[in-house]
């Protein structure tokens, strides 16, 4: 009779551990809806549907763990900001979608979206000159290929119109709109009237010049701040791709504050973003 | 038997208070330093000529819900417009700054002011030990940062508009 009942309070406990691991003791995180009120996608994050970061497909990643010849694989992420030249340079970037329900394609045809532009000429800067998603597209402003080296895209909302700077982490990094002026931060001017497409795993920031049109693309291969664990590598491109280009987006909107800044920031151990809303 | 009971009531409760610490994201707010007081010149944030922040917490850990409110174009640390009081400044001249990046730490969030400014952190209870765990903690706090995100950035334009910041996200 007594071994019945240890077993009957076995069973018991069991079911009680199966309930609660599977989901029946949890709460909602907002208590306001249910996941069942968001689109296929989406998780429920404090009353608000948000694209899920850890269901979508990831473009231009190669496997880290078995390409030990692939530069890419060193530890850190990459951030790439060309100007427009040819479909060939950004044909990586187009390759997939980052999330199926945003406007991939609006870029193709730019009559499409006039006044914006694909723009031409010359190429921007890279992050690191060895972290190039195509060499052949690069001109990299970064002399060698210092691989410890920090480098910094700073867009910033100065006078009703959108900036970028660029260079050193150290010195890009606390750049005000005092600063817009000076050429050490090889200040580029790109106005009022922008609009940002996503795809793959960058964006493109269209404006009515071709010569300020661009494209800003996340390289992460392995994402591991220091001292710890290495990060779900697509979760990381995606979201912070998607975070880069809805910064920019806000600052590129009417109701953006003075001196508001999206800084991306590119280390050995992954990309950062400082954002100021 | 009587061992086996006890071992299958441990792993149940192991199991159980595992699975829920990846589950919550605590915020703990705390006022920042003054600019004078900054421990680092260079982190200070110049936004404007005339006001610039210190992006670091003035005291150490105190764990609470805080909630931020527009009231009539001024923005409150505050439950209600009916209580008045913390005010950070009007809401064009508020800003909130966040840090993203490719793992678990750096998702501190700053909303501040002219007159005053809180630092709110994005933690769970304990760090995590299975890669599972560790990813689904940066997975939550990736899609809590867009929350606050969109949150802030309705509050921060419509009066009458809140955000609450408690340990189990966030809420309008």
């Amino acid at each position: 009779m007594k071994k019945i009942s240890y077993l009957l309070i076995s069973l018991l406990f069991l079911a009680l551990t199966f309930y609660a691991c599977s989901g029946g003791s949890k709460r909602s995180i907002s208590g306001i809806a249910t996941d069942t009120s968001c689109a296929v996608g989406q998780t429920l994050v404090g009353g608000v549907c948000v694209n899920s970061t850890t269901t979508v497909t990831l473009c231009n990643q190669d496997d880290p763990q078995n390409n030990e010849t692939d530069t890419r694989v060193m530890g850190w992420g990459g951030i790439d900001v060309f100007k427009m030249f040819s479909t060939s340079c950004y044909e990586d970037a187009l390759a997939c979608d980052h999330y199926s329900n945003y406007d991939c394609n609006s870029w193709v045809d730019p009559n499409d979206k006039a006044p914006y532009k694909v723009g031409l000429g010359s190429l921007g800067a890279d992050a690191f000159c060895c972290g190039s998603l195509n060499p052949n597209c690069n001109a990299p402003v970064v002399s060698g290929c210092a691989g410890g080296i920090a480098y910094t895209y700073k867009f910033i909302k100065c006078d009703a119109d959108l900036y970028m700077l660029h260079g050193m982490i150290g010195t890009v990094r606390q750049a005000t709109c005092d600063d817009i002026s000076q050429q050490s931060y090889n200040p580029l001017k790109i106005g009022s009237v922008v609009a940002l497409s996503i795809k793959g795993s960058g964006f493109f920031i269209l404006t009515p010049d071709e010569d300020t049109s661009m494209l800003v693309q996340m390289v992460v291969a392995k994402s591991q701040p220091a001292g710890l664990p290495w990060a779900d590598v697509p979760s990381v491109a995606n979201f912070l791709t998607e975070l880069s280009k809805d910064c920019i987006s806000t600052l590129a909107s009417d109701s953006a504050k003075e001196g508001s800044f999206c800084v991306l920031n590119s280390t050995r151990y992954g990309i950062e973003l400082d954002l100021l809303y | 038997m009587k061992k086996m009971t006890i071992f299958i009531m441990l792993l149940g409760m192991g199991l159980f208070i595992a699975d829920n610490a990846n589950a919550l994201v605590a915020f703990t707010n705390l006022p920042i330093k003054t600019v004078a007081g900054c421990s680092n010149p260079a982190r200070v944030i110049k936004v404007t000529n005339t006001f610039s922040f210190c992006p670091e917490a003035a005291s150490g850990i105190a764990g609470a819900a805080i909630t931020f409110i527009n009231c009539s174009g001024t923005i409150y640390k505050s439950s209600s417009c009916s209580s008045l009081v913390n005010a950070l400044g009007s809401a064009s001249d508020t800003h909130f700054k966040m840090h993203a990046n490719g793992g678990h730490a750096g998702y501190d969030l700053f909303v501040v002011g002219p007159q005053l400014g809180y630092y709110l952190e994005m933690d769970n209870d304990a760090m995590p030990t299975t890669d599972i765990d560790k990813k689904n903690m940066a997975d939550f706090k990736m899609a809590n940062s867009k929350a606050a995100r969109t949150c802030l950035n309705k509050m921060l334009s419509t009066t009458g508009s809140k955000c609450i910041f408690n340990a189990t996200g966030v809420s309008q």
